[in-house]
């Protein structure tokens, strides 16, 4: 059991100040501890507003935490007394495929240079290296060398799913952090994720953090699971402890939710 | 790609044959005789106004004249002006270049100006400095051309005498016109202290290019700041740095060129009203461009002038337009292949 990530006391605050005709808005995340040990695939479930994608957002350096640390392989890689130390850390380690992956790569570009941008500024590897690292990641998702020469418009949203994780899974992360990956994919598209992801993961030895709505899956794949709420983790464990005997009241109904759809089983 | 081309060609033509028709139309709309607004000579007989008439194949149908109209503006006989008697096409061919220098200024100035500034404020949006370029924008922006013109000469030229009032260039100078563009002129004329001329010409240039492009530079920066703003809110902003970007790497790698392409058409609009804006500008300057000369030209009911010059103006105006948003198409990989072609 090695440790990959160690997130401790992890806070985000955000409050709008009272202006004229409009309420205070306060919304806190935190304090948030968790520990990933190599190769656990972990899910983040949760109603909407419960701070997810925040979370997730702030493990991957998108948002900054105003207080906690984040350590990655015993190493200090974000915490607020060391801003710098993002900048000497190897910040390879921990990537993300967004929400809306379309959304996230930059329409005025091909795929390969989408591809190449991380490589180029972090490792120090030849122009042929990198072209026929990227051709070999294209192919390992499922796509074709030719790809390199699309750009985003013209993929469809499954392929284009697999360039984002193309380009998380490039530079050889130690974590890998998806919001919703599974959301827009149909049934078919969806599985062949699955699979090739988990796939990854055997081959990479990477953790794998996840957010999804589909409870099916999160049954599936994850080894742990986190329950948030309110910005706070109300419950976390054991994936099968977790759907078998839930404590908290929020994560009941969840579960609830989730098995009325299977009418044989009934909650002890 | 030739699809592309093809449309745009098309296009073009279309819109020029509408603009001739529309001039041509102009023959019979204007008070006077069709044949007087055509060619710009008053017939002295009756014999006179026959040869005329049939040299211009007013007697046949309309669409032959149409056509006889179009083949005479091609071989480069504009008919002549009522008022100078001087041949139009020469009279066009040299107030043109004078207002197309003017704008092309201009219209340097407000893209070294206004993109850098535009995208400055977007990237410290809603900051002091955003709201005190953003409100400077709007104020100047809404201030009428005519008046910040009139204002700039009180002030620069009767105040304090620092600039020249009016003309192109001072009286003392004689340079011959070759290619209507006076730097060029003044670097291909003889026996002319090269250096003084520019000087002078150059001082010239200021009031007239800063007043118009005061309002259009105030435009754009308006403009760029949506986009630069717009962009930056994208996911792939946010993607970009949790990868550990930094700033400068993320505005010049994945801002900039994703906020320019949507701005560009819009630019090209802008290019319009800083046509529109040099001809009122001209007038006051007695700049010897195309906008003064159209304006002497509705003073003193100079009709086949008056045909003329707005086919012109508005030949420049299209091609323009036209161009840059081809140029558009063609630079920019997310617009669909197939969208229609439009002005």
């Amino acid at each position: 059991m090695k440790q990959v990530l160690d997130v401790s006391g992890l806070t985000f605050r955000h409050s709008s100040k009272k202006r004229w005709l409009k309420k205070p808005e306060i919304f806190s995340l935190g304090p948030i501890d968790m520990q990933v040990t190599k190769g656990e695939t972990i899910a983040i479930i949760g109603q909407n507003r419960s701070g997810k994608s925040l979370l997730a957002k702030m493990l991957a350096g998108a948002v900054e935490p105003d207080e906690g640390n984040i350590h990655l392989m015993e190493e200090k890689y974000w915490s607020v007394r060391h801003r710098a130390a993002r900048k000497n850390a190897d910040i390879t380690g921990i990537r993300m495929i967004f929400q809306h992956s379309s959304e996230s790569m930059n329409p005025g570009i091909t795929v390969g240079q989408i591809l190449d941008e991380p490589l180029r500024l972090n490792t120090g590897l030849s122009d042929a290296e990198r072209k026929a690292l990227i051709a070999d990641t294209l192919v390992k998702v499922g796509l074709l060398r030719e790809h390199i020469y699309f750009y985003r418009h013209m993929l469809s949203d499954g392929q284009q799913q697999r360039v984002a994780l193309a380009r998380a899974i490039l530079p050889e992360p130690k974590v890998l952090i998806a919001d919703e990956p599974f959301a827009a994919l149909d049934p078919t598209i969806r599985s062949q994720t699955v699979n090739l992801i988990l796939k990854l993961q055997q081959e990479m030895g990477l953790a794998f953090i996840f957010i999804s709505h589909n409870l099916g899956i999160v049954r599936h794949i994850a080894d742990r699971v986190i329950v948030m709420d309110g910005g706070q983790i109300i419950e976390s464990g054991k994936t099968e402890t977790i759907f078998r005997w839930p404590q908290h009241e929020t994560t009941k109904k969840l579960v609830l939710s989730y098995q009325s759809l299977i009418p044989q089983q009934t909650l002890r | 790609m030739i699809n592309i081309l093809l449309r745009y060609t098309i296009l073009f033509v279309l819109t020029l044959l509408a603009l001739s028709a529309l001039s041509f139309t102009l023959i019979y709309l204007f008070p006077a005789e069709p044949i007087i607004n055509l060619t710009g000579i008053t017939p002295q007989n009756s014999i006179q106004h026959d040869a005329l008439v049939r040299q211009y194949r007013l007697d046949s149908a309309y669409l032959i004249q149409f056509w006889h109209y179009l083949e005479q503006l091609f071989s480069g006989n504009w008919g002549y002006s009522l008022i100078s008697g001087q041949p139009l096409k020469e009279e066009v061919l040299t107030a043109l270049p004078a207002t197309v220098e003017l704008s092309t200024y201009a219209m340097m100035i407000v893209i070294l100006v206004g993109i850098p500034i535009g995208c400055y404020s977007g990237l410290r949006a809603y900051t002091n400095a955003d709201f005190t370029i953003n409100s400077l924008s709007v104020t100047v922006y809404s201030v009428p051309v005519f008046w910040l013109a009139v204002l700039f000469i009180l002030t620069f030229s009767l105040q304090f005498g620092w600039l020249p009032l009016s003309g192109r260039l001072n009286l003392l100078f004689d340079i011959p016109s070759q290619t209507g563009f006076l730097f060029i002129d003044i670097l291909l004329a003889d026996d002319v202290d090269t250096s003084l001329a520019m000087r002078d010409a150059f001082l010239h240039l200021i009031l007239p290019t800063l007043s118009i492009a005061c309002i259009s530079t105030a435009a754009i920066i308006r403009i760029t700041r949506r986009s630069i703003i717009d962009v930056l809110n994208k996911p792939y902003i946010t993607a970009a740095k949790a990868r550990g970007l930094s700033n400068r790497q993320i505005f010049f790698r994945h801002v900039l060129r994703n906020a320019l392409l949507p701005i560009l058409p819009l630019m090209a609009m802008q290019i319009t009203t800083l046509i529109t804006n040099a001809m009122i500008v001209e007038t006051l300057f007695s700049w010897p461009g195309i906008g003064n000369w159209l304006i002497q030209a509705i003073y003193q009911r100079d009709y086949s002038a008056l045909r003329i010059g707005m086919l012109a103006v508005s030949t420049l105006v299209v091609i323009i337009t036209i161009s840059i948003d081809l140029f558009n198409r063609l630079i920019d990989p997310s617009r669909e292949k197939f969208e229609s072609v439009t002005i």
